[in-house]
This record gives structure tokens, C-alpha cells and sequence, in this order.
């Protein structure tokens, strides 16, 4: 039988091969050219099928050669630090900065391994309005620092 | 002559009011950075680049470069203080740099870091302001496929100098090119992989995808590894090195500055690198070996010019050839194009004031660095014990405004937590972010310099091996990639990164 003996290799392989394929059959719908004129789809598609035959030699590899365990993402780390970024993407223009950053920097911190209270709490006002003048006040950014609704 | 007069109107634009300001506002945030373990000069440079696009160019690349010189100075104080390098790039300074502390000798041994580092730039400064302008003579000569064979061998001699696996690498670089194509294609005015979306029309958002892979998964891999507590060995009573710390070091900064300078240069090169070439190289040349490891103050020395240098140095090949060698430099090729300067040897002529404005401000810099620097020290170590669970929201809060900022587009933030995503789910695979950001970057013009070199030659693509220089530059990638490949020298090669 065969043994993975490199899953790390094995999975970027794959990953590689995917999108290549992805980006071959895509590239299909674009003006293919001839190498003295190309078309807008020859540069791509060239690249795209190197990738595919890359990611299938380092596919081959992780039967070949022995790597280390593939590592699970730990989301208790990956999920606030994500959600931090969307939740701002989300809320910054219906909520404006200020609430937007504190809401922001207390969704991140659940990534710290101590979560106070208190002291997120404090970075979050802190943060808010140390933003609000560097960003706003400091280097004149157009931001909204309060919700849009609540102009009249 | 000619040099030495452009380096003086270089150091007028430098000594402006604003410029200085701005060059003391980016070493001060470099040497912060470089004394905080977990916050990089690429994580710090990826977050104020929205910034820098409300600033006059001179101005924004004079305080993005100082980011990144001051961060190999401020790495050697945590080195020193804490035995952990403040930045990678002062890995080995904390071998001797650290028991040196411990016999209470901090002091001497952080101004030997920085009186290195000021020599250190101050030679770098001078080869990039006398090498610059021959190598532009010379890329000026270069057709479409010398310039394309330039950039393949730019961009396999990057992966070749740093670390990880090759044919990951090369995917990686693979990877880039493909993501460049997305957008409009300049020639055709074709849409490539856009599904039609009126936001991808641009193509993908340099700032996203560096703020992503870079930033976002910076803040995750520190989270992970749970840096333990700072403790500070060594009250810095007296900083004024002995007569045989001088006899001890001279020497070895004069070495370090050159192979500093010489590796900067290299493509995949920097700071990283010299430093530990630089170690190693005191370390064969010492009389006593065995001195090192246990305070020798050529161990500080070396390594802490060597960075410097090599920091300084890897701009040439940014600024002669328009090719970034390594992710902070194509930080920095985003910064002029964000600008609308397209990096090359075009910029001399075009933005003289730029270019030299920016090598003079490296001057300045660093002697700011010395003389504000050190009486801060105590400073930089109060901010020593600012624990990251209070840094990281920061970071992240930052990372979203600049993205937002750039074009008040929600999409792009959102754009950013797909990229950190990719980022933690490559580190997990082994991929380096880095040489696909350097691809990204330089993709479009490899694209361009490609299509025109195949026009010339009549879609015969042996142009490449028949132009006698770009045949050689070919040789030399392929040479590259096969003396890597073989097993006896891919041990040496991981060995030197272990050592």
C-alpha cells in the first residue's frame, strides 16, 4: 500500500494543482493569441500549467519523501484574529470609527490567553480614540467617527 | 565627482525640514519595532503604507526605509538585553551580545552595536550612491528578454537564498504571476479572471494581499509560539566602550560592513542573511574561537554592522533594475507605485531628486539613530514589558484602517481576512508567503517585458538563449536552481540556516 509520509507536501500539492486547473479552464474563455501576438490568455495559461505540473511533482513527494505531521490551525487563535478584520469590514461604514475599533479590538484580544475584562475594555476605549485623532484628526482621513444614521 | 556632487543635492533634499522630520519619525518607529519581538519591519511597513499615500514620495519612502535600517538597529538592544532577537536579523547578536550583559558589560556592548551600525550605514550608503548609477548605465542596455531572463533570475536567486523548500517556492512564485494576471491586461484590454466583478477590474489589491499573508499571519505564527515573559539582564551603568572593545571590533565592523553591503546586494538577500555569514566569518577568523558564544565583542560587532549594510544595500537592485530582492523591498515598489513611480532604472533620470534624496536620507538617518537613539535606551526597554496580548488588537486594528483608508472600500478589508486566512493555511504547509508577493509585484512588467521580446523575435522563443547576455543571465538561474537540487549541497545549505 502506499503511505503518505509527507501530508504537508502532499496537501500544498494538491492546493497547487487545484488552482492551476482552476485557472486553465478559466483561462479557456480568454483570447489565447500566438506567441508572436499573444492574447490575453497566453501568459496565464503558460503559468497555470507550470503550477499544475509543480504541484503534481510536490504532490508525488509527499509518498516519496518523509516531512512532518501536518499542524491543525488552531482557531481559537485564527477565529478572533479573522473575525476582528471582517467585523470591521462589516461595521465601519454603518457604525462609524469609533465603535467600529472597539468592537474590533474586543473581538481580537479573545485571541490573548488572559482575557480581562477591564483591561480589553480600556485598550478598546483607548484604542478608539487614540485612532480617532491619529486617523481623523491627525492625517484627515474621510471616516465616519460616529454611526451615519445619526446625522440629521 | 559627479557622485559626489548628486549625493550633495541628495543630501539637501534629504536635510528639508519635512524630510527630516519624516526620516526621524521612521527610525524612531524602526528601532520601536525592531526592540518589540513579534512586530517586524515588514509587518510594520505593510501597515503604514496607506498611510504614506497622503505624503509627498520623497517623504514616504525617506520614512518606510528608515523603518527598515532602524529596525536592525533597535533588534540588537532586545538582543542584547533580553537574549531575544528584537528581529530575526539579530538572531547572533544575542549569542554574544547577551553574556556579555550578564558580566554587566550592556552598556559597551550596545554602543559597539551602534557605533557599528552608524559605520556600517554610512559604508553602505556610499556603495549604493557609486554602484547605483553603473548599474543603470548597464540595465539601460538590457532588451525585453534580457530584462524578462533579469526578473527569472531575480526571482529563482530569492528562493535560492532563503530558506524552505525549492519546488514549494517555485509554486509560490508560480502562484504570484497568476494572481498579478488578474485584472485588466494592459495590452488587450481583455478582463482576466474578474467573473465580471466592477472591484477586481484593478486586479487584486496590493495592500490586501501583502497585509494579509504578511501582517495578519505575523500576528497568528507570534500568537502561536506564546512568547514567554521579558526579563531584562544587566543594568547599563557605563556605555562607553573599553580601548580593547575598540581594537576588538574595528576589524570586524570593517568586514561586517563589506559582506553586509556585498550580500544586500544579491537578490533574496538582506539583512538576515548578512548577519549570520557575518558571525560565522569572525568566528573562522578569530584566534581564539572558542571566545565566541562567551562575550566576545566581535560577535556584537560583526553581525549588527553586517545588518545594517545589507539592509541599506538590498535597495540597488530596486532601484537600478526596478526588481525588488525581498518582501520589505517590494513593500517599498508598492510605495512608489502607489506613487506612480514605476521602479527602474528610469527613476534617476526622471525623479533625480528621489534618488538621491532617498541614499542621503540614509546618512541622515543614521546618524540620527546614534545620537537620539542611545540616550533612549532606557525608554526602549520600558516598552519591553508591554505584553503582546495588548499589542496584537492594535496591530490588527491598524492593519484594517490602512486597508480601509486606501479607497474607503469595505470589500478590501474583507479581501484581507481571505488573505490572512491563506497565509495561516500556507505557513501550515510550509509555503514562505514571500516570494509570492515578490511575483505579484513584478508579474505585470515580466508579462510586458515577455510579449514584447517574443514581438521581437517573431514568436521564436529561442531569442532567449540567442541574446548572448540573457543567455548568461538563463545559465546562471539554471545553474542556481540545479546546484540547490543536489544533495550534497542542500545539506550545506540547510546547515547554514541552522548554525
Amino acid at each position: 500500500m502506499i503511505r503518505i509520509r509527507s501530508p504537508r507536501d502532499l496537501l500544498a500539492g494538491v492546493l497547487f494543482c487545484a488552482v492551476a486547473a482552476a485557472a486553465i479552464w478559466l483561462s479557456h474563455g480568454l483570447e489565447y493569441g500566438s506567441a508572436r501576438n499573444m492574447g490575453a490568455g497566453f501568459f496565464p495559461r503558460w503559468i497555470a500549467i507550470l503550477l499544475l505540473a509543480l504541484g503534481a511533482f510536490i504532490a508525488a513527494r509527499g509518498f516519496a519523501v518523509d516531512g512532518p505531521r501536518l499542524e491543525r490551525i488552531s482557531w481559537p487563535l485564527a477565529l478572533p484574529i479573522l473575525a476582528s478584520i471582517v467585523l470591521f469590514g462589516l461595521a465601519v461604514t454603518q457604525l462609524g470609527l469609533l465603535l467600529t475599533v472597539a468592537l474590533s479590538v474586543v473581538a481580537a484580544a479573545a485571541a490573548g490567553r488572559a482575557y480581562r475584562l477591564g483591561e480589553v475594555a480600556l485598550l478598546a476605549v483607548g484604542m478608539s480614540l487614540f485612532c480617532a485623532l491619529l486617523f481623523v484628526w491627525g492625517l484627515s482621513l474621510t471616516m465616519d467617527l460616529l454611526p451615519p444614521m445619526l446625522r440629521i | 565627482m559627479d557622485v559626489a556632487a548628486n549625493l550633495f543635492a541628495g543630501l539637501m533634499v534629504a536635510l528639508q525640514p519635512v524630510n527630516v522630520l519624516y526620516c526621524l519619525v521612521g527610525t524612531l518607529i524602526g528601532t520601536l519595532i525592531g526592540v518589540l519581538p513579534g512586530i517586524g519591519p515588514m509587518v510594520t511597513i505593510a501597515m503604514l503604507l496607506p498611510i504614506t499615500y497622503y505624503l509627498p514620495p520623497v517623504a514616504a519612502l525617506i520614512m518606510l526605509s528608515g523603518i527598515y535600517y532602524g529596525a536592525q538597529y533597535g533588534g540588537s538592544t532586545t538582543a542584547i538585553l533580553v537574549n531575544m532577537p528584537g528581529e530575526s536579523s539579530s538572531l547572533v547578536t544575542a549569542i554574544d551580545g547577551h553574556q556579555l550583559a550578564r558580566r554587566g558589560r550592556a552598556g559597551p556592548a550596545l554602543a559597539v552595536a551602534a557605533l557599528a551600525s552608524l559605520f556600517a550605514g554610512i559604508v553602505a550608503t556610499l556603495v549604493l550612491a557609486f554602484l547605483c548609477p553603473v548599474l543603470i548605465e548597464l540595465a539601460l542596455m538590457f532588451g525585453p528578454a534580457e530584462y524578462f531572463m533579469l526578473m527569472v533570475l531575480g526571482l529563482i536567486a530569492a528562493i535560492v537564498l532563503a530558506q524552505g523548500s525549492i519546488p514549494k517556492a517555485l509554486a509560490m512564485i508560480l502562484l504570484g504571476l497568476l494572481l498579478g494576471s488578474i485584472g485588466t491586461d494592459v495590452q488587450t484590454g481583455d478582463q482576466r479572471f474578474t467573473f465580471g466583478v466592477p472591484e477586481m477590474l484593478d486586479g487584486v489589491g496590493f495592500i490586501p494581499l501583502a497585509m494579509g499573508l504578511f501582517a495578519v499571519t505575523e500576528v497568528y505564527r507570534s500568537l502561536e509560539q506564546q512568547t514567554h515573559a521579558v526579563t531584562v539582564s544587566g543594568r547599563i551603568a557605563n556605555l562607553w566602550p573599553s580601548r580593547d572593545d575598540f581594537a576588538r571590533s574595528w576589524p570586524a565592523v570593517l568586514r561586517g560592513s563589506a559582506l553586509g553591503s556585498a550580500l544586500g546586494i544579491l537578490p533574496g538577500g538582506g539583512a538576515l542573511l548578512a548577519s549570520f555569514v557575518a558571525y560565522a566569518t569572525e568566528k573562522r577568523l578569530a584566534a581564539k574561537p572558542e571566545r565566541f558564544g562567551k562575550g566576545a565583542m566581535e560577535g556584537v560587532a560583526a553581525p549588527e554592522s553586517a545588518n545594517n549594510a545589507a539592509a541599506q544595500t538590498s535597495f540597488v537592485p530596486l532601484l537600478t533594475l526596478g526588481i525588488p530582492s525581498n518582501p520589505v523591498i517590494a513593500l517599498m515598489a508598492g510605495a512608489m507605485m502607489m506613487h506612480g513611480i514605476q521602479p527602474g532604472p528610469q527613476v534617476i533620470e526622471s525623479r533625480p531628486e528621489l534618488f538621491w534624496g532617498l541614499i542621503a536620507s540614509m546618512l541622515v538617518g543614521n546618524v540620527l539613530l546614534v545620537v537620539i537613539n542611545l540616550p533612549l535606551i532606557g525608554i526602549w526597554v520600558r516598552l519591553l514589558r508591554v505584553p503582546y496580548r495588548l499589542l496584537f488588537p492594535a496591530i490588527l486594528v491598524f492593519t484594517s484602517i490602512g486597508v480601509f483608508s486606501l479607497n474607503n472600500q469595505p470589500l478590501e478589508v474583507l479581501l484581507l481576512a481571505v488573505f490572512g486566512l491563506v497565509g495561516i493555511v500556507l505557513v501550515k504547509l510550509d509555503c514562505e508567503p514571500a516570494p509570492l508577493l515578490l511575483a505579484f509585484i513584478i508579474g505585470p512588467l515580466m508579462e510586458e517585458y515577455f510579449r514584447r521580446a517574443m514581438q521581437v523575435s517573431r514568436g521564436n522563443p529561442a531569442i532567449f538563449v540567442e541574446r548572448p547576455i540573457s543567455a548568461v543571465l538563463l545559465t546562471i538561474a539554471a545553474s542556481l536552481i540545479l546546484v540547490v537540487s543536489l544533495p550534497n549541497l542542500r545539506r550545506l545549505r540547510n546547515e547554514a540556516f541552522r548554525e
